[in-house]
């Protein structure tokens, strides 16, 4: 196995997934046949949306997914593609309105309460990432196949709730705004700072194998503490901006007199 | 019913929902997570024969039935090879008694020139008299030392001898003679994980 390949090899080598293909198309498909009934909904959004839907099938089929057991950081970068930069460029892409519950039994309505959203996305960041699950997502085809999906519903389930609040107004409170985005992405905050500041190798798959470009397996978890420590900022983005919105409101004053 | 008591309970049963998927597949699948690097394609042995400290020769093909924990090493190694060799008897001790026979535990010198079969067989009666030692020149060991990935290399002489620099780590190979993990250094030293390891594969 090459072990120093040049970054370009990931964009020219593909290896084609038809469940991944499938999805894509389908997306596309539904995304053409919107972008025609709906009107168009300009070209900036639909840009970010066919990205984001590259993106997805960059991460699950190119080579990149052949290395990720050489190395931690490929890993990290292909998990958090599809757990952050994905979901926002394809609900970016999305027009105003889209997100609208009507027509929908009020019985499901809860399913897509933000709240719930974030349990799930933040239950597979952290289960996933336990030593033994992750060593399994590793070593087993199964979970391998499944994991990058789980963070890319994940993603969207957690991101959607924040882009409808951008668009369609008032989905919760301020405070909760705040608090939701702040939360939302801590412990993916947490556990790439425990990865950037840990002397020893945390994942027994990465203690033997030989790492790409020749980096000791201590730099590899190193390197993917910074990715994942980036792809957490995000959502703190938001949760600082939102922060100075409620200051800056009326509503964060109490009443007086 | 209101939101938040909406959200706590979907919440719950989108949890139930994932954690029982991933609880079924795992009791389907058995998936076992060694203690070591678990090599997700196990690889089978190379075709090798050297002289073994039972005054006869060992090929693949005599491994092939039993689970074996392989460790390349010499005889006059100062530290790592005899803290490894005592941290695998320390691992066979976690096994009950009519197990610790159905693991076979094999020591590969990389330093034929002073490694004869006699002397290695002194040296692992120390440890245990059934530890199995191997040795064979540089061109004899090579397949072997090629497919695992061992790295050795003489290093600094002294008066009356030299050391020799080498890979620490000890492979695991299944009853078909298929690598499946590798333990570094510390991870051998776990002696309470890798007998559950071995206690899987018998």
């Amino acid at each position: 196995m090459e072990l120093s390949p040049p970054v370009i090899s990931f964009f020219l080598e593909w290896n084609f997934s038809p469940l991944a293909t499938g999805v894509g198309l389908l997306l596309a498909g539904f995304y053409i046949y919107f972008y025609r009934k709906m009107g168009p909904f300009g070209l900036v959004r639909a840009a970010a949306f066919f990205a984001g839907l590259f993106l997805m099938l960059f991460a699950l089929q190119s080579s990149l997914v052949s290395f990720v057991a050489n190395s931690m950081a490929l890993y990290t970068l292909r998990l958090m593609i599809l757990a952050e930069l994905v979901p926002i460029l394809l609900l970016a892409g999305l027009p105003a309105g889209v997100f609208s519950l009507r027509g929908l039994p009020q019985f499901w309505h809860g399913l897509f309460e933000p709240w719930v959203g974030l349990v799930f996305y933040n239950a597979v960041v952290i289960f996933w990432n336990l030593p033994q699950p992750l060593s399994a997502s590793l070593v087993n085809a199964t979970y391998h196949e499944v994991l990058p999906w789980l963070y890319v519903v994940g993603g969207i389930w957690f991101w959607l709730p924040i882009f409808q609040t951008l668009r369609d107004g008032p989905g919760f409170s301020q405070v909760s705004r705040v608090l939701y985005a702040g939360i939302g992405n801590l412990p993916m905050m947490v556990i790439g700072l425990v990865w950037l500041n840990s002397q020893e190798v945390i994942y027994s798959p990465y203690v033997n194998v030989p790492c790409l470009w020749n980096t000791t397996p201590t730099d590899n978890q190193q390197a993917a503490g910074v990715v994942m420590t980036i792809f957490s900022t995000p959502a703190m983005v938001v949760a600082v901006i939102e922060l100075f919105r409620w200051l800056l409101s009326d509503n964060s004053h109490p009443e007086q007199g | 019913m209101s939101r938040a008591v909406s959200s706590l309970v979907w919440s719950l049963v989108i949890l139930a929902l994932l954690f029982g998927g991933v609880w079924t597949y795992s009791a389907l699948t058995h998936v076992h997570i060694y203690a070591g690097t678990t090599i997700s394609e196990p690889k089978p042995l190379p075709d090798f024969s050297l002289a073994n400290t039972r005054g006869t020769v060992t090929t693949a093909r005599d491994l092939v039935g039993k689970p074996t924990l392989m460790f390349f090493g010499y005889t006059h190694c100062p530290d790592y090879c005899p803290n490894t060799l005592s941290h695998i008897k320390q691992v066979l001790e976690q096994l009950p008694e009519n197990q610790r026979d159905k693991i076979q535990v094999v020591f590969v010198s990389i330093d034929a020139e002073r490694d004869t079969p006699e002397v290695l067989a002194r040296y692992l009666e120390f440890f245990n008299p059934r530890y199995l030692g191997l040795t064979g020149a540089p061109e004899e060991t090579e397949s072997l030392v090629k497919s695992l990935g061992v790295y050795y290399q003489k290093s600094g002489e002294f008066e009356g001898g030299y050391f020799v620099d080498h890979t620490t780590a000890t492979y695991l190979f299944d009853r078909t003679g298929n690598l499946v993990a590798i333990y570094d250094y510390s991870q051998i030293a776990e002696s309470e994980l890798v007998a559950l390891d071995l206690i899987y594969l018998l």
